[in-house]
Order: structure tokens, then C-alpha cells, then sequence
């Protein structure tokens, strides 16, 4: 019954996204087609898929993969994505999304998502404003400070920013499990929209604490490193199969869907952030983002799989 | 757990494999076929040791630093990595301490004769990896037109460098100039280790066979009292 639901679903996304590019005039992103959204602090709604940059899109000025790169920027927009991810520590990252928006043009979806970092020395704005250049946008929806570098200076100044109207969004980013306390007493004691850190099946130790604080605190959770760097996703897929069970259970075609799924369907977490080179995983990665989710029940059953492996 | 137990070597890395492999296209699509020149100033360098004429060995060996660190590092691996412009004067440091040796050459403590196992050792790495090296990416890397050549590629450069300085330097003058090489082999290695490359550890080989070789050399040369001898 789920293979029928799915081939017909799939025939009409083929159908639908053929019919899309012959009639909507360029640049034309789709709508979220069924991608599920959440909400963010102060209202509106994000895809649960988005796009991280680390090490993906720090192409330098070669042409060729400036085009490759705008390819999977349009792929991700087209399959319904909204929130980009990078930092001015991604190296060419920023300049790589202001010729991917510069070329494709830019879509009411985009969710444009930056960082600060050290020094900080008073340059919070002198960052931002460097990058929103370099991004070719008026403004940010959210800027995060990288890592907690210098978080009590620049957490000041993006407060402000964001109480005059030039960012919407504040946050913090952590990664790799770093730093976890201090990131519960910043959750406690600040006004922050966003929290970024790591989590994925092999990584879950913001369970315990920092995501039921955040629901708590209605706090928006992005998840870094979903398939750890790309090594889980790779180790995984070459020795294993997908368990049958997942297929059954919530429609689970492949390792991306069975990793992804696990993460958006916690019900703290926002928006998980994959990286990829190459259009077909974001494809991939975007399909992840529909229904139907593993329950609860199924999610400690992915868990006990995965680490049965 | 300390934060630098969480470390891994890929987050010192910003770039995929695929980046690096087009970096590599990149520098060889625009100075072909600067590589023949190159690899054929290497192949002097190395003959010219062999037949004892130190000096102009290793004023030969310079070119090839300031090459790749000018142009590889500082122009186009400059674009991907913020350390590159560190390497990129590691290099040129090279070159400058290739030529100052080569300036005082008659006073340096060089190799006698080039015969034995350093000579032996010496010569095969450099053919290797002024022959053989650009092969890599031809046969288990990812194609030819990816291929790493000595005098534009650091890797190469390094690896032939350390065969020819172990042919024609001894004691303190070897040591000396076998570090930045050295150094790059190993950094070298672990750049490819990070992103999964095949052969990664040939630079990291390549180092070790020449540091233990001449390690040998310096015990050998202990015992046996050998006199230091300087190029006339």
C-alpha cells in the first residue's frame, strides 16, 4: 500500500515538477510541495531541511564549481528549502551563495542564516555588513555567534540589531558536543530565537538537557552535522541495507530518509542542516523532509538498529 | 572530554575532495606545459648531485619552491585554505635557504662521494617522484588531467627535494634543510588523509624512508669518525 502511495505521489511530483518548469517563468522556485515546516520564535514557519555549507561550498573563484554549487542552491530551492547556512569561517561559502542568488535570483523562501566570530573587538556589525555584501542580501534572517567566540559582545550588539529592525533572528551556535553547559546558561539567561548544535542518531546527548530546554524556552533547534560530516552517511550506505521495517513504518527509501527522518521528527528540533556537492543528494535529502515521520516508538527502534550495526 | 579530544582531522580541512582534485585541474589546465621545464630542471638537480656538483644542484632545486609556493599556495590554495599563505612563505623560505647553501657551499658539510645508501635511496625517490608521482592521479587517483607534478604541486616538490638533499648534504646543514620538506610531507599526507584520498600517506612515507636514511647515515658516520669534507 505505501509503495502504490508513494510511486503515485512520486509520478505526481515528476509530472507536477515538469509542468512547474514549462509554465513558471525564471528564476521559479516551488513551493514546499508537502515539505514539512515548523515553527520559529516571533511567528512564521521553516522547511525541516536545510542547507549547511561547511566545507561544501568553499570553492574559491573557480568557475566551473561556482556553477555546480548554484545548480545545488537551485535544486534546494526548487524541492521546497528555505534556510542556508555559513559563516565567514566556511572560507569562500558566503561569496559562493552571492553568485548562487546572484545567478538563480532570489527566492521569497530563502531563510539566509550567518555567523560571527572571533575577534570580536567591536566588528559584530563590520561582519555582518561584510557578509551581507558578500551575499548580495539587504539583510540576514539570522546571525549566530560562531561557536560562543566572544558571545557576551557580539549577543549584545545582535540584540540590538534585532531590536532595530536589521536582523530578525538571534542565536548561538556550539558543534561536536562542544561546550554544552555554557550553551545551557546562555538558553537560560538570554533571549535567543536560535540554538545550533550537533545532533544526529549517533550524537545524542542534547537529549538529555538542551532540547527539552529549548522547548521549554520556545527556542528554535538547527541541527549540525545530521549524517556527522558526511562519514555516517557514507560508512552506513556501503555496508548496510535499509531495514525493511523503516520502509513500512514511515516510507523510508534510503539511508539519507532513515538519518534525516530520525532528526526533524524530534519534536525540539527545527531544521537539520545537510551539506552536499552534488544535486541528487539534495534531492535526496529534500524528499526526507515529507511525511510521513517515524513515531516515538519508531524513533528508539532506529536507535537500537543503529547501534545493533 | 576536552573540546580538542573532539577534533577530528577533516575540521581542520574546509574543502571536499572533489574542491582539492579541481584546484589541482585548475593550476594544470593554466600552465601547461610548464610542467616538462619543471620536471626537467628536477631531473638536472638530481644529476648534477649525483655528479657531485653540489652548488648548482641545489640552486636548481630552488626554482621549484618559489613555483609552488607562489603559484600553488599563495595564488590558488590561498582560495580554500587560510593557512595556504603560511605555506606558501614556507616555501620561499625554502627556496632561500636552497640558494644560501648553495652561496656558501664551500663551507657546509656535504656528502663525499655520491655512492652507497643514501645515493641509492636519494636517487629513487626523486625519480619516483619526478616520474612517477603524476602517475598517482593517472592510475588509482582521479585521473590525469588531476595529476601532481614536481615544481607545481607541493607534494612532489617536497618528496624529490628530500632525495636530492639526502644525496649531496651531511650533519647539521641535512637537518636543517630537511625540515620545512619534511614538514610538508607530513601536512601534506594528512590533508589527503582528510579528504579520503588514495596514496595519502606516500608524502608521510616518502619523509620517514629519508629521515631514517639519514639518521643511519649520521650513526654510521659517527662510528666510523668519517672526515666532513667541503665542496672546493
Amino acid at each position: 500500500m505505501s509503495h502504490l502511495h508513494s510511486r503515485r505521489t512520486a509520478l505526481k511530483l515528476l509530472v507536477g515538477g515538469i509542468a512547474a518548469a514549462w509554465f513558471t517563468p525564471h528564476p521559479s522556485f516551488a513551493d514546499s510541495g508537502g515539505l514539512l515546516r515548523k515553527a520559529i520564535p516571533g511567528g512564521g514557519h521553516l522547511p525541516v531541511i536545510g542547507l549547511g555549507t561547511w566545507r561544501t561550498f568553499n570553492v574559491g573563484r573557480d568557475p566551473q564549481l561556482l556553477d555546480a554549487r548554484a545548480e545545488v542552491v537551485r535544486a534546494f530551492f526548487e524541492h521546497g528549502g528555505g534556510l542556508v547556512d555559513s559563516s565567514p569561517m566556511y572560507g569562500s561559502a558566503p561569496d559562493v551563495m552571492g553568485h548562487a542568488l546572484d545567478k538563480l535570483g532570489k527566492p521569497d523562501s530563502l531563510y539566509a542564516a550567518e555567523k560571527v566570530w572571533s575577534p570580536a573587538g567591536g566588528s559584530t556589525r563590520e561582519q555582518i555588513s561584510d557578509l551581507s555584501d558578500r551575499w548580495g542580501v539587504d539583510r540576514f534572517d539570522l546571525v549566530q555567534v560562531h561557536n560562543l567566540t566572544d558571545w557576551r559582545e557580539h549577543l549584545d550588539v545582535l540584540k540590538q540589531m534585532k531590536a532595530d529592525g536589521e536582523i530578525a533572528h538571534v542565536g548561538i551556535t556550539t558543534s561536536h558536543g562542544r561546550r554544552h553547559d555554557q550553551i545551557e546558561r546562555i538558553m537560560r539567561e538570554h533571549d535567543i530565537d536560535f540554538v545550533q548544535l550537533t545532533y544526529n542518531i549517533t550524537h545524542r546527548r542534547v537529549e538529555d538537557r538542551l532540547l527539552p530546554l529549548a522547548q521549554e524556552k520556545g527556542i528554535a533547534v538547527i541541527a549540525n552535522r545530521p549524517y556527522d560530516g558526511g562519514s555516517l552517511i557514507k560508512n552506513i550506505q556501503r555496508r548496510h541495507e535499509v531495514p525493511e521495517w523503516a520502509a513500512e513504518e514511515f516510507d523510508c527509501r534510503n539511508w539519507a530518509d532513515f538519518l534525516l527522518k530520525f532528526i526533524v521528527s524530534h519534536p525540539a528540533l527545527t531544521c537539520a542542516i545537510p551539506a552536499t556537492t552534488r544535486v541528487e543528494h539534495v534531492i535526496e535529502n529534500m524528499r526526507a523532509g515529507h511525511d510521513p515521520m517515524p513515531t516515538p516508538a519508531t524513533r528508539e527502534r532506529m536507535i537500537r538498529h543503529v547501534a545493533s550495526l | 572530554m576536552s573540546d580538542w579530544q573532539t577534533y577530528r582531522l577533516e575540521d581542520f580541512i574546509p574543502f571536499t575532495a572533489d574542491i582539492y582534485w579541481r584546484l589541482l585541474e585548475r593550476i594544470n589546465e593554466t600552465f601547461w606545459p610548464l610542467h616538462i621545464v619543471a620536471v626537467s630542471i628536477g631531473l638536472a638537480a638530481l644529476l648534477l648531485a649525483l655528479r657531485g656538483n653540489k652548488r648548482m644542484a641545489l640552486v636548481l632545486l630552488a626554482p621549484a619552491w618559489l613555483t609552488s609556493g607562489i603559484l600553488f599556495h599563495l595564488t590558488y590554495y590561498a582560495e580554500l585554505n587560510w593557512a595556504a599563505p603560511w605555506f606558501g612563505w614556507g616555501f620561499v623560505a625554502q627556496a632561500v635557504l636552497l640558494l644560501t647553501f648553495a652561496f656558501f657551499a664551500g663551507s657546509i658539510r656535504t656528502q663525499g662521494p655520491s655512492k652507497g645508501l643514501s645515493a641509492w635511496i636519494g636517487t629513487t625517490i626523486t625519480v619516483v617522484s619526478l616520474f612517477g608521482y603524476p602517475l598517482i592521479a593517472a592510475t588509482i587517483g582521479p585521473g590525469l588531467s588531476h595529476a601532481e607534478t614536481y615544481g607545481l604541486h607541493p607534494d612532489p616538490t617536497a618528496i624529490a627535494t628530500l632525495g636530492v638533499l639526502l644525496i649531496i648534504l651531511r650533519g647539521p646543514a641535512l637537518w636543517l634543510a630537511l625540515t620545512i620538506p619534511t614538514l610538508w610531507c607530513v601536512i601534506g599526507s594528512l590533508t589527503l588523509m582528510a579528504i579520503d584520498a588514495t596514496g595519502a600517506l606516500i608524502p608521510l612515507a616518502a619523509a620517514t624512508i629519508i629521515a631514517g636514511t639519514a639518521i643511519a647515515c649520521s650513526i654510521q658516520s659517527a662510528a666510523q669518525n668519517h672526515p666532513s669534507r667541503s665542496i672546493n
